[in-house]
């Protein structure tokens, strides 16, 4: 490993120096070509590229720090990334691209990031770098992350457009649609829709949800979906039945004390999703039951059990009521029908896409029956 | 899995019409009929629509559902299928509702 580390580090070394040579001293100015490095850095795809000329010069982009064995911040501010990116939809990759630069160049290899990656759900336009040491350092200090231990990163973001030199600094905890619409606006043409905000499609929440609509955007939906499927986390619709509410509270306030413990639920969790752990959120137990409270409230309703009662009230062909035992634990498969059926009429017997002509004549049952949700406008007649 | 046929002609389908129906078909099916009033609660539980149509000389036919209602052993609706459903989508709809394991809770 430490080999391989070492070969991949030499090779963009050898590439780094080649590109020094051959690079020009562009007009002094900030933010433009000669303040931003153009040094070559690597793609989780191993693909070398220069952050000024390929990333930066002509390009609308967000760029975060971060690195792959952070436990803490990094992975709910990545995750954001990973929901905003969601929200930008075919602009990713197009017009917007994300940066995720990591801090620890050392360690961090393409094919960590690769993994890193794929378990943020990253799409086209959003590469995770890396690089020669002091190439990636050159890059921190002129974007102002000058921190010396790896936690102590910056978890701001930089909005910027290459071609006007505009950049901006956001943070990523901060509100999505919000945060999306900033980028957006670093494009002259998109400008008008800022000062004409799109409606928010959801309804607003109750004003008794409301903190908690908050906290599980700003905490939670990063990595969480309620009932939408496993995102860079499991889906939460129905957590509350799968597991139990004390457990859960102590799992959300602190997720680290539950891996140490040897917890078996964290730790078959921790295998399943085994690139990003869920990081303590600064969420408290009491806060954690009123989010459990909102999840429930927000999972979609279970389908509604129907009553065979009206089934078990008819008689069989032994002249004997239905036996509950008969349906019990079993699929069912109806149909309604007569014996009298004539085999001659039995296209006439049926309401179909092909309707018979007694039902073409009440052209409201035909329609009824192509459309479910109105078909109870036909009362069954006896 | 049951498989049930609900008869919508009471005046007709006595238990004993469909003893002797059901002989042409596989023993596993039962067959159901009851008063108007029950079968229009059995047909109301999945909206199905039916009526009776009076024909020549005083007899009578039904127009009917051609669909097929599926539920779960958890007692959900599973869908539908019907004569112009392809047999092999009948095939695969029976095959899942045969497959969905029983939920707890």
């Amino acid at each position: 490993m430490q080999r391989v580390l070492r070969l991949w580090t030499a090779a963009v070394a050898a590439l780094g120096l080649a590109m020094a040579l051959l690079a020009t001293p562009s007009a002094a100015g900030r933010w433009d070509g000669s303040y931003v490095p153009n040094v070559p850095v690597v793609t989780q795809d191993g693909k070398v590229l220069r952050f000024w000329d390929d990333l930066i010069k002509d390009k609308i982009f967000v760029i975060s720090f971060f690195y792959t064995s952070c436990t803490q911040i990094c992975p709910l501010a990545t995750a954001r990334l990973s929901e905003l990116q969601s929200t930008l939809g075919d602009a990713m990759g197009r017009d917007i691209f994300f940066y995720t630069i990591s801090v620890d160049p050392e360690n961090d290899t393409p094919a960590r990031l690769k993994t890193y990656a794929e378990a943020m759900q990253a799409g086209p336009g959003w590469l995770f770098l890396t690089g020669i040491p002091e190439d990636i350092k050159a890059i921190r200090d002129k974007l102002g992350d000058r921190a010396k231990a790896l936690n102590e990163h910056r978890n701001e973001v930089l909005l910027g457009n290459g071609a006007t030199g505009e950049w901006q600094r956001d943070n990523p905890l901060s509100d999505l649609p919000r945060l999306g619409m900033t980028i957006r606006a670093m494009r002259a043409d998109w400008r008008a829709e800022r000062a004409n905000p799109p409606r928010a499609s959801e309804p607003a929440p109750l004003a008794n949800t409301a903190s908690m609509h908050a906290m599980f955007a700003k905490a939670c939906a990063g990595c969480h979906s309620i009932g939408r499927g496993d995102r860079v986390g499991p889906d939460l619709a129905g957590v509350a039945e799968r597991r139990q509410t004390d457990w859960l509270m102590r799992f959300i306030a602190n997720p680290d004390s539950l891996r140490r413990q040897k917890d078996p639920i964290a730790l078959a969790l921790m295998h399943k999703y085994p690139t990003i752990r869920m990081p303590a959120m600064g969420i408290s137990e009491g806060e954690a039951l009123d989010l459990l409270a909102y999840i429930q409230v927000q999972q979609p309703k279970k389908p509604t059990q129907l009553s065979l009662d009206a089934l078990l009230a008819l008689t069989t062909q032994d002249g004997r009521p239905l036996s509950a035992s008969r349906l019990a634990g079993r699929p069912l498969v109806i149909a309604f029908g007569y014996t009298h059926c004539p085999m001659s009429v039995q296209s006439r017997c049926w309401i179909g896409p092909t309707c018979s002509k007694n039902w073409a004549r009440r052209a409201n049952a035909c329609r009824s029956y192509s459309s479910p949700s109105t078909a109870t406008e036909i009362r069954p007649r006896s | 899995l049951q498989v049930l046929f609900i008869s919508v002609d009471s005046d007709r389908d006595t238990p004993e019409v469909l003893k002797a129906y059901l002989a042409s078909f596989h023993p596993g099916i039962a067959a159901l009929t009851g008063t108007p009033a029950q079968i229009a609660a059995a047909a109301a539980l999945f909206e199905a629509p039916y009526a009776k149509v009076p024909a020549a000389a005083g007899s009578f036919t039904y127009d009917h559902s051609i669909k097929v209602y599926l539920v779960d052993a958890e007692r959900h609706r599973f869908g539908s299928v019907d004569l112009n459903t392809e047999p092999e989508a009948r095939l695969q709809s029976v095959t899942r509702l045969l497959g969905r394991p029983a939920q707890s809770g």
